[in-house]
């Protein structure tokens, strides 16, 4: 079972639901997210004084998905999230030791989708 | 004698005070209701575009001022040939009006009709236009546009106050000129990145703060009770009108928000508040011409088909790829037509339901088709002008990231600091 933190651009957001749908792993957790990567952000103007410090609005998906399904999930987040320019965003992966559905108490695989 | 002179001219100053003060009241309240257009629109946009959107509605208000002062005023209520007068600024002569008030508060009190008409298409323009073009369009439409079509329905001279069209406070030359406007602006400008797709079918894209937009909505109605009442222009003598405008505009625009209320939950199973406020404000542009001269029943008739129209406006606009963030073009545009044409039929005195024969009906109609198709072609050859010239439209990467932070730089909220 993998966790996947997707830090898309918010216009994404639509795209990469529609997607993710369309191969029937319907289920995610969308966070508004600031933060800065490696591009140069745009600069703050309040009352004449720049600000280069300023954060990108970002949104953060999370899926959690079987090892099978892991590779599908990304590359539909890969095509429908990304523009091939500076400032996509960035996808992590990570190891999730368990689940558990709250409503019906099933474990593991069974309780993510 | 002399006595009696003195008594008159007391009289005279009496008056002229007791409409000042009125007329003051009223003016201000419209004023006012930039605030309403301003946030209304805020909270129908999304955030990254919330300070775009207030900072048109600025422009409409300094720019635009400036134009009708310099320019508009002149071109309305100048020495009219019936079309057009060439005045500049605020003229002492007497304007033929018979007006208890200063030419200067009479200034004012229009000038929030014509900022309040250009505001209209702010609207319709969210999101995705350049705001130095719009600054022209606003300098263009207030010194120019909205004061020819004031010129034809206000002018004591103007072509169709002679043939006695019935406009009381402007449902077609303040609401049907701005929607109309909003309406081929729109066209111009094109639809917002991602509103439609390619298969034709539209996306929502909601409003980002509804609680706002609803605020917006109640300042706009606020609004309207100095819209609407001061229209008399006067206090002293018009007791018994002003009573019967202040009800016949409360009547209208709750019979519109029930109307939609009623539509929607009909239509979609579930209430759209936004479309109830967008109903409520359909009724108050619908009754804006007639609301001199209907009875209070006409009045709800009148509110209830514009909160319907305005349902079925929002819903056909759509449907042709006009994309109106606001729903300005149903909302002002399809019931200023309907307000002004309906005054032919309700009217208790001579329209066609009460008695009155056609030809009231048929000045409504000619006068308000002729606004609708001026707003429409002079809009259009402008905004095509501004495309072809400076660009009307924010780039691409601009209008992804948001208008706010690309054009201002600033964000408005700031979620971190």
């Amino acid at each position: 079972m993998k966790k996947i933190e997707a830090i898309i651009r918010p216009s994404k957001l639509r795209d990469v639901q529609e997607g993710l749908r369309s191969i029937d792993i319907p289920c995610l957790t969308v966070i508004s997210a600031s933060g800065s990567g490696l591009q140069k952000s745009y600069t703050k103007i309040y009352r004449g004084t720049k600000d280069s410090l300023a954060l990108q609005n970002r949104i953060m998906i999370i899926c959690v998905v079987s090892d099978e399904n892991l590779e599908r999930c990304v590359d539909i987040i890969l095509d429908c999230g990304s523009n091939g320019e500076v400032g996509d965003g960035k996808i992590f992966i990570y190891n999730v030791e368990d689940a558990i559905r709250m409503s019906t108490r099933v474990r593991g695989d069974n309780a993510i989708h | 004698m002399e006595e009696l002179t003195i008594i008159t001219a007391k009289n005279f100053e009496i008056v002229n005070s007791i409409d000042t003060v009125w007329v003051a009241l009223c003016a201000a309240l419209i004023f006012f209701m930039e605030a309403g257009f301003a946030i209304l629109e805020a909270g129908f946009v999304r955030s990254k575009n919330a300070m775009s959107i207030i900072a048109k509605v600025i422009i409409d208000i300094i720019f635009g001022g400036i134009a009708f002062f310099i320019f508009g005023f002149g071109i309305a209520y100048g020495s009219s040939n019936g079309w057009i007068s060439f005045d500049l600024g605020i003229t002492d002569a007497d304007l033929g009006l018979g007006l208890t008030i200063s030419n200067k508060l009479f200034w004012f009190i229009q000038l929030g009709f014509a900022i309040a008409c250009i505001s209209i298409v702010s609207g319709a323009l969210a999101e995705r236009m350049k705001l130095w073009s719009y600054a022209l369009l606003v300098i263009i439409f207030c010194s120019i546009m909205y004061p020819i079509v004031a010129n034809w329905v206000w002018n004591p001279n103007g072509w169709l106050a002679l043939r006695g069209f019935n406009d009381f406070a402007g449902s077609a030359a303040v609401h049907t000129m701005g929607g109309i406007a909003a309406l081929a602006a729109a066209i111009v400008l094109g639809p917002r990145l991602g509103k439609y797709n390619k298969n034709g079918s539209a996306n929502i894209i909601p409003g980002h703060n509804l609680p706002l937009a609803a605020t917006g909505g109640f300042i706009l109605w606020f609004g309207w009770f100095g819209f609407n009442p001061g229209s008399t222009l006067a206090a002293v003598g018009n007791w018994e009108l002003i009573g019967i405008v202040v009800v016949n505009t409360f009547l209208a625009s709750a019979a519109g928000g029930i109307s939609t209320m009623i539509y929607t939950y009909f239509s979609y199973g579930k209430i759209d508040i936004t479309m109830v406020i967008n109903g409520i404000l359909a009724g108050l542009v619908a009754i804006t011409a007639g609301c001199n001269v209907v009875d209070p029943l006409s009045a709800i008739i009148i509110g209830v088909f514009a909160g319907v129209l305005v349902d079925l406006g929002v819903i056909y606009i759509d449907k042709l790829k006009i994309d109106d963030p606001v729903g300005a073009i149903a909302v002002h545009g399809i019931n200023g037509i309907f307000g002004t044409i309906a005054v032919g039929l309700f009217a208790s005195e001579d329209g066609l339901f009460f008695g009155g024969g056609v030809s009231l009906l048929v000045t409504q109609c000619i006068g308000v088709l002729t606004i609708a198709i001026f707003s429409f072609v002079v809009t259009f050859i402008i905004m095509k002008l501004l495309k072809n010239t400076i660009g009307v439209r924010v780039s691409r990467e601009d209008e992804i990231a948001g208008i706010d932070s690309a054009s201002f730089g600033v964000k408005s909220y700031s979620t971190y600091e």
